[in-house]
């Protein structure tokens, strides 16, 4: 039987140098089960050292949470990962922090990077200034990522900073892709038409919250079996009947 | 040059509301990607990009730039302007390609230093 989960794949903690320090574990798990979202997506800047937290902390909710990554390429484009536990997410992120400029945060100027356990409190600050692009292309993370089973979603196709086709105008031929992520601020329609995006490439909305309040968006919501990363990766792909339906 | 030189000569459009007239410019540095600028660009530069997210202040300011350019006519957001003003950072706008303002940049800096 499949069922609809409103799914939230695009959420900052307050790892994110750019978010608020009331994105920690509860906050974000209230929020979302005030909001009856299902599914949640931890992704931060070129980091994932909160989704732990998250996902022990999702213990005590009907919610899942999917370990993920806002990487940004080479390119300054940003780029959802997701990968299908949180040790094949570590192992990227090794890949990642292999991958980053060797430059401390400056908090003052991009904001803290808070690391917090699963009761939300504040254990530490990762140094490494995560607001960066990798060295690796946006090519290069594709196959990576391929090759270690996860999934590409590139980040808020339709933004003019830091997206795919705001850097390069196009979607590079070959890049292995599971969806594309178009922000809040339009349609699927209006996407699909504005930037000649075919059928053969699912669309997701999510809200990419730096802020409580901008988690209010619910718009995704995938038909599948079980909430969990094969069953988001079937929908993605509109394989046995499962599929993404965005409600605007 | 300083700041003020700079604005008159490339008839530039200020986007903040105050900046230091006497501030040097030591020379200049254009890309639109903010990590190589991160990497690459050097105290007192001018910078010329067509980026405008307010991650560009934050870049100028740990780098100690004497400035940012936008050029080609790209609409700077309210918030890259707040941010500008806070971080003491002066945003010029223009309607020049970065090719041209990098090309009288470049004379008005190294042009007017001669040969020796």
């Amino acid at each position: 039987m499949l069922k609809p989960y409103p799914a939230d794949l695009h959420i900052h903690t307050c790892l994110s140098p750019c978010a608020d320090e009331e994105m920690n574990p509860a906050n974000i798990l209230n929020m979302a089960k005030l909001m009856g979202t299902k599914i949640i997506g931890i992704c931060d800047h070129n980091s994932a050292k909160n989704v732990s937290s998250v996902q022990e902390a999702a213990k005590h909710y009907d919610i899942t949470v999917i370990p993920g990554m806002e990487v940004e390429s080479a390119e300054e484009a940003h780029l959802l990962v997701f990968f299908e536990d949180l040790k094949t997410m570590m192992k990227w992120q090794d890949y990642v922090y292999g991958h980053l400029p060797l430059r401390k945060n400056n908090p003052k100027l991009f904001g803290k990077q808070q690391i917090v356990d699963k009761d939300s409190n504040v254990t530490g600050e990762e140094d490494l200034m995560l607001i960066s692009a990798i060295s690796a292309t946006a090519g290069e993370i594709s196959q990576k990522v391929f090759d270690m089973g996860g999934m590409l979603v590139p980040a808020h196709i339709d933004r003019k900073s830091y997206s795919l086709l705001g850097q390069l105008g196009f979607i590079p031929e070959g890049l292995k892709i599971n969806a594309l992520e178009i922000s809040r601020n339009i349609s699927e329609k209006e996407a699909r038409s504005k930037f000649g995006i075919s059928d053969d490439y699912c669309l997701i909305i999510s809200s990419d919250a730096h802020r409580l309040r901008e988690m209010v968006f619910q718009k995704t919501f995938l038909y599948i079996k079980e909430p969990n990363f094969f069953e988001i990766k079937k929908a993605f792909e509109a394989l046995e009947g499962r599929r993404v339906v965005i409600k605007d | 040059m300083t700041l003020l030189e700079l604005k008159e000569k490339l008839e530039l459009k200020l986007l903040t509301s105050k900046m230091d007239d006497n501030r040097q410019v030591d020379g200049g540095y254009a890309s639109d990607l903010l990590s190589w600028v991160m990497a690459h660009a050097r105290e007192n530069q001018i910078w010329v990009t067509i980026q405008s997210h307010q991650n560009v202040i934050a870049v100028a300011s740990l780098l100690g730039l004497a400035g940012v350019i936008v050029a080609e006519g790209v609409e700077v957001d309210a918030s890259t302007i707040n941010k500008a003003e806070e971080e003491n950072i002066p945003i010029f706008a223009t309607n020049k390609s970065i090719f041209e303002i990098c090309g009288i940049l470049y004379n008005l800096l190294l042009g007017s230093r001669g040969k020796c």
